[in-house]
């Protein structure tokens, strides 16, 4: 034989999708093209990956070529399908929107309206000397009422 | 893309959750990951525990990785770990004596340098498997051989093939998975007699 007859490498009909996806595959190995064009779910597509790299390995550094267990690579499947995929929200987590708020959350509720008071009673604090309330007690005792109304209509 | 690109891309893969990219990145490095465990570890089962462990923990470390180094030193520098703890918990020697692996996972010479504990049948598989390889290129057509040998053994880029072949670079993708299929076809009915084990 002078060359290898390429007609019977083809494969058959049943791979035919394999053989759509190796070219890709193979130029994918090589840096040429990108993963998303190959299906990596499809079993055939991962013999292939496996056949390509042993020729690789066969040609630029045989003493790797030792073939792994079938223990192995059925005990390996396994254990990665146990794993979580990552990426994705942990199923054990529970969702924010269910957790019971905490006390300072609970807490934090009542602070919007604690703040307007606040803030009511820093503008009248200010205000007093410029609008002429402090004529006498009079005027700081209206100030107070007003006060104590606009905190009692916000708590 | 380079080689380390290839697996970085795998790598994205794996961390946006697609876990059919780490079968991909397993069956890429599960020998040579062998081959290093088989020089600390003598036993065949413990090897496939431990290299299932270094796999697993690799899988799990994945979200961390950075890509500050290319993902197979890192794997390496896993495995290296793994071996360790194993052997310290076991209370065993390395099954190669002169086994002294610095902390520095980076540096794999003394490893390399170390005697495998490949089986004389593993080490015939090997040599088999090796020389049908070579035997398919040397009768490939004169374009594929070159395209090949291009790419495996001189590590030349499509680009760097197409200059050097003078052709456009589609026609380097297709005699490089022709070449590819010519041999695979070949060795398809040695990767398939092994019983209890798989490439």
């Amino acid at each position: 034989m002078t060359s290898v007859d390429l007609q019977n490498t083809l494969l058959s009909d049943e791979d035919m999708a394999t053989r759509d996806a190796a070219p890709s595959l193979s130029a994918y190995m090589d840096g040429q093209g990108h993963s998303r064009e190959i299906d990596l779910a499809d079993s055939q597509v991962m013999q292939c990956w496996s056949q390509y790299h042993v020729i690789r390995d066969a040609l630029t550094d045989p003493s790797s070529l030792t073939p792994v267990s079938e223990s192995f690579a059925a005990r390996m499947s396994a254990a990665l399908a146990r794993e979580p995929a990552h990426g994705q929200p942990d199923p054990q987590e529970k969702p924010v929107a269910s957790r019971r708020p905490g006390f300072w959350e609970r807490a934090g509720l009542a602070w919007p309206g604690l703040a307007m008071a606040s803030a009511v009673a820093s503008v009248v604090w200010i205000a007093q000397p410029l609008l002429g309330l402090q004529e006498g007690v009079g005027g700081l005792a209206q100030c107070r009422k007003l006060l104590r109304a606009h905190l009692r209509r916000l708590i | 893309m380079t080689e380390r690109q290839v697996d970085a891309d795998l790598v994205a893969r794996v961390q946006q959750g697609d876990k059919q990219a780490f079968d991909l990145l397993v069956l890429k490095y599960q020998r040579k990951i062998q081959r290093l465990l088989s020089r600390m570890i003598r036993d065949p089962s413990d090897i496939d525990d431990v290299m299932q462990e270094t796999f697993i923990k690799a899988y799990r470390a994945l979200p961390q990785f950075r890509g500050e180094s290319a993902f197979y030193t890192w794997l390496y520098r896993i495995a290296i770990n793994t071996g360790r703890n194993w052997l310290s918990t076991e209370g065993r020697r390395p099954s190669s004596p002169g086994l002294n692996i610095s902390d520095d996972g980076e540096t794999f010479d003394e490893i390399d340098n170390l005697t495998d504990n490949n089986t004389p049948e593993s080490a015939l598989t090997s040599h088999e498997i090796a020389a049908t390889v070579n035997s398919v290129i040397e009768q490939l057509p004169a374009e594929l051989r070159t395209a090949i040998v291009l790419r495996e053994i001189d590590g030349l880029s499509y680009e760097e093939i197409a200059e050097t072949m003078a052709c456009p670079i589609g026609t380097v993708r297709s005699r490089i998975f022709r070449a590819r299929e010519a041999i695979a076809a070949k060795l398809r009915p040695l990767l398939d007699t092994h019983g209890d084990r798989r490439w």
